[in-house]
Formats: C-alpha cells, structure tokens, sequence
C-alpha cells in the first residue's frame, strides 16, 4: 500500500535556470582524492619533522 | 595521471618517480573513481539512469577532477528533464578542463536553443508549482498543471513519477501505469517507477478478484458491458466501447452504402440546392434584363431627344442657309451689289458707253428691290447711275420701239419699250408715253390683258399726265370692242358688257386732255385704233 504522503516527501523542488548559478557555487566539490593527499602530506611532513 | 606532489606523469611504480612521494593509496583512489565511472557509463548504456547517476556520483567522490565522469552525469541528468543538473556538471567539467572538453559542446548545443530553454525553464516553475498544490492538498489542480507539464517537457521524469502517484491516489491505475511505463522507457532502472507499477499492477489485480467496489469499478463495468453485449478495450488514451456483434461493413455493403450516399447527395442537390441556385440566376438574369430595359428607354428617350434636335438644326441651317442664299446666291444681295458696282465701273472705266452701263443696269438690277429692299447708298448710286445714263437710252429705246411698231415688229417694239420705260419711270419726270407706247404695243401684239394694265397703270400712277386720258380712252374703246366681239359670238356676253360698261364708266371719270398737242396726238391714235379694231374683227 503505497502512502500518499511518505511518497510525496521523496519529491523535491527541481531547480530553475535562474538558479544554476548558486547552485553552481554552492557545489561540494570535495573528494576522496584530496583527502587522501592531505593526510599524506601531513604524514610526510611529520616524518620529515620526526 | 600526475603526480600529486610534483605534478609529474605517474608510472606503474607505487611512488612517484620524480619526487619520491607515495601515490600507492592515491593511485587506488583514482583507480577507483575510474571503475565507478565505467560502471556509470555500463548502466547508462542499458537506460539505467538511476543507477548511473549513482556511479557517477560514487565516481565523482572519489576524483572530482575526473571530467569524463562529470560530463557522462551532465548528459544522464539532461536526459532525465534535470537541465539545471546538467548546466552545473558541465560548467564544473569546464572549470577543471578549459580547453578540448565534451562540456563546451553540451551548453553550446542547450544555450543555442534559448526558445527551447525557455520551455523547459517554465515547465519546471509548472512542476514546483504543481508541488507546492500537492502539498496543499489541491490534488485536481496538481494534475492540471502536471498534465501541463509533461505535455511541455515528456523527460521531466519527476513531473511524471508525481503525476502517476497522484493518479495512484485517485485510483486511476491506467493512466498511472501509462505514465509509469513512459518513465521505465526513460530510465529502465528508476526504482520509484517501478514500485508504483508493481502497485497499480496489485491494486487492478485485486480488483479482478475481490469485491473491492472502488477499484474494481471500472471492471464491473467492463463486465456490464460485456453482459450487455459491448466490448471495451483502450486506444491510445481512449477507451473505446462497442457492440459486441459490431460487423465492419466491407466489400459490397460499404459499396451499396456509398451508391446510396451518392444517390441521396444528388438527391438533395436537386430538390433542395438546384432550384435555389435556379431561382437566384433567374434572379440575377431579371435584375440584368431590367438594367437593360432601363437603359434602353434611357436611350431612346436620347435618340428622340437627339433625333428632335437634329430636325430643328436642320430647319435652322435650312433657314440660314435661305438666309446665306438671300445674300450671296443667284439673284442675292450680294450678286445685286456686285451688279450695281460693276454698273458703276463700267462708267468709270469709260463714260462714253452709256449703252453698256444701261445694258447692266437693266439686266441685273430689279428696280423692285431698289425702292423697296436696297440700302440708301445703293440707292442712291443706283439713281444717280439712272439720271446719268437714262434719259439717252430710254429716248434710244423709245426711238427704237416706235419704229418697230412702225414696222410691225410688236415684240420688237415691246421689248425695246420696255426697256425704255425701264430707264425712263427712275427719272424725275419719266416719260409716260413711252408707256402709252407699250400699252399700244400690247395691243397690237393681241395682248390685251397686259396692254389694259399698262393704260391702268398710266391712270393710276400718273392721273395727271396727258397720256392718263389717252389711256382711259383707250381703256374706253377696248371695252366697247369687247362688248361687240361678246355679242357676235355665241357664249352670252353678259359679263363683257358689263366689263365694258364699266370701262366707260371710268373713262367718264377720268381726267380731260391737257393742251392741243396732246389732243392732236389722241386723235390720231384713236384713228390708229380704230383701223386696228376692225383688224381684228
């Protein structure tokens, strides 16, 4: 039995033209590969250090 | 792939030839955002959107420098009706990758079709606003605008998933699993989309099976249907009922039909179209024949008009042209100037000829006209002309005429008494026995008319004048003479004697001779007569 109600919180608002902008800018462009990088770097700079 | 270090091309060592670092676990990373993209790129082959957007974005988690991930989820999200999704991978994929990327030729190919953006821009305000009733609990007015929607843009796959749960909520399982299924051919692997159809799929076979009145209405009525006699089945977005013994008609029944179609069009033309169409070209015809007929009297009132005008100029130039013939034609006003004037150069040319002037005088000028029609100058010229040349010729003439009639020459005498008389009557004192003359002459010649009014007009014109009574003598003695030739024949005479009564009568009251001469002279004429009377007799 399907619910209305809980069905209709899985859609959201599409975003519009105008708002590609912000949505650009507002982009988490965060990824596995700088983190890793960054831990390496801080691993290397600590052994440098030691 | 590069170092992340020192940005040198990487080999298959674990660290990186040119700067010692270790880009083991680095190199798994990109290792496996790459296998994620593979995937991504596997399921977007099959249609499998959902599940590619998923390793895409797995992809993109691991590298966000990885462009071809960026570009292949930009086209998945395109390709979902998701265009603001695809603008922002693509503009992401262009920051990383300036120059020779997929992603110049994407937004190239959607900003080159503003119209087309336009479209699709207010098909997904539609949509929210379609959302925003749904959560208003406004459901018809959410399948308005979603109806809308879908008709504007068919790949906004959310306007459709909502469209077909709204239906699902409204038990209309067709249309929700027409949308469902025009979603699965988008996106093969959409998860929603197929448990909403696995949904409307149960909720239509419960009604098959159970007495489940609300959702096995439309099948209850299918049955009635059926038990009626009708089938129903769906076309398109239609559903068709009809009879369930319904023949097509075909071959020679479809023919017959169409004969008989014929037959009645043709029939209807002629009864109900044929006599209008008739009517209005008798119609037209009357309305042109009236405008003929109007316009023929029109002109033939013109022609009488014209014909009338035509007879009064012609009586008019008719009467000019007496007018113009009065002046310039044989005996015209004209001719008689150009007589007289001719008259007068003659006698200027030579004045010595008399004979000749008096010639023109006699032959071309009416004397008539002189006293009565001529202008003063003309006169005038006309009588000086006379006085000139008048009294020489009318005693020639006179001459001429005595010895004619002593030669018994009458008409010679006639002729040149005549003339004399001519020249001598426009004197001042015309010589009256050249009248007494010609009256002779009349007589003697048998013209007894013209001699009686040549003795009247002596008596009348000139009472005075001695050759007055001579005439009236003689008037006197014709009458007498006449009286006798009456009595001798044998018609009665009646009316002779009393012509000659008269002219005794008038003779009596006539005046008496003037002097001796002038009785001498009647004397002799009346011995003269008398030798003529018994001539005759």
């Amino acid at each position: 039995m399907i619910n209305f109600e809980e069905e209709l919180k899985k859609f959201y608002p599409s975003l519009e033209v105008e708002d590609a902008a912000d949505a650009i800018r507002q982009q988490d462009l965060s990824d596995m590969a700088e983190v890793i990088v960054s831990m390496l770097k801080d691993e290397s700079k600590r052994s440098e250090e030691s | 792939m590069k170092c992340y270090n020192c940005d040198a091309e990487l080999s298959e060592k674990d660290y990186c030839t040119a700067c010692g670092a270790d880009v083991s676990k680095y190199k798994k990373i990109i290792y496996m955002s790459h296998s994620f993209y593979n995937d991504g790129l596997e399921k977007a082959n099959v249609r499998d959107l959902s599940g590619a957007v998923i390793s895409l974005k797995q992809s993109l988690k691991f590298d966000k420098t990885n462009v071809e991930a960026r570009n292949l989820l930009g086209l998945v999200y395109f390709e979902t009706g998701d265009v603001v999704g695809a603008l922002t991978e693509w503009v992401i994929s262009k920051n990383f990758r300036a120059k020779k990327n997929l992603a110049d030729d994407y937004i190239e190919a959607v900003q080159s079709n503003p119209a087309r953006l336009d479209t699709i821009n207010q098909s997904i305000k539609k949509y929210n606003l379609a959302l925003h009733y749904c959560h208003q609990d406004s459901k018809d007015l959410a399948v308005i605008q979603l109806k809308k929607v879908v008709a504007q843009n068919p790949r906004l796959l959310q306007a459709r998933l909502l469209l077909a749960l709204l239906f699902l909520e409204s038990e209309q399982y067709g249309k929700a699993r027409r949308e469902l299924k025009k979603v699965l051919q988008i996106d093969a692997g959409n998860t929603q989309a197929k448990t909403y159809l696995k949904y409307a799929d149960q909720m239509q076979d419960v009604g098959e099976d159970g007495k489940n009145q609300s959702q096995g209405r439309n099948r209850k009525n299918d049955e009635l249907r059926a038990a009626e006699g009708s089938v129903t089945y769906q076309s398109g977005n239609e559903i068709i009922i009809q009879p369930a013994d319904l023949h097509e008609p075909r071959g020679a029944s479809s023919l017959l039909n169409i004969l008989i179609g014929l037959v009645i069009g043709v029939a209807v033309s002629y009864f109900l179209i044929l006599p209008a169409r008739i009517q209005s070209a008798r119609n037209s015809m009357n309305e042109e024949l009236k405008t003929i007929s109007d316009n023929a009297d029109t002109k033939t009132t013109r022609i009488t008009e014209l014909e009338q005008s035509v007879e009064a100029l012609e009586q008019e130039r008719d009467q000019l042209q007496s007018v113009i013939d009065d002046y310039t034609g044989a005996g015209g006003e004209t001719q008689k100037n150009d007589a007289l004037y001719q008259a007068a150069k003659d006698y200027l040319d030579n004045p010595e000829d008399t004979q000749a002037v008096g010639e023109a005088l006699y032959l071309n000028i009416d004397k008539d006209y002189v006293d009565s029609f001529a202008s003063d100058p003309y006169r005038q010229l006309y009588y000086k002309l006379m006085a000139i040349v008048g009294p020489g010729i009318s005693e020639n003439l006179f001459e001429s005429g005595k010895s004619s009639m002593t030669g018994n020459d009458y008409a010679g005498a006639i002729e040149a008494l005549e003339k004399a008389w001519y020249f001598s009557q426009s004197l001042p004192e015309p010589d009256t026995e050249i009248l007494y003359e010609l009256g002779n002459a009349y007589q003697l010649a048998g013209e007894a008319d013209k001699a009686r009014s040549t003795y009247q007009s002596i008596i009348s014109s000139y009472p005075e004048s001695t050759t007055a009574a001579k005439a009236s003598d003689r008037i006197g003695e014709e009458g007498t003479t006449a009286a006798a030739s009456a009595n001798s024949e044998a018609d009665g005479g009646g009316d002779l004697q009393n012509a000659a009564a008269e002219n005794e009568g008038n003779a009596e009251n006539e005046g008496e001779a003037e002097n001796e001469d002038d009785v001498r002279e009647t004397d002799d004429n009346d011995a003269e007569t008398r030798d003529v009377t018994q001539a005759a007799q």
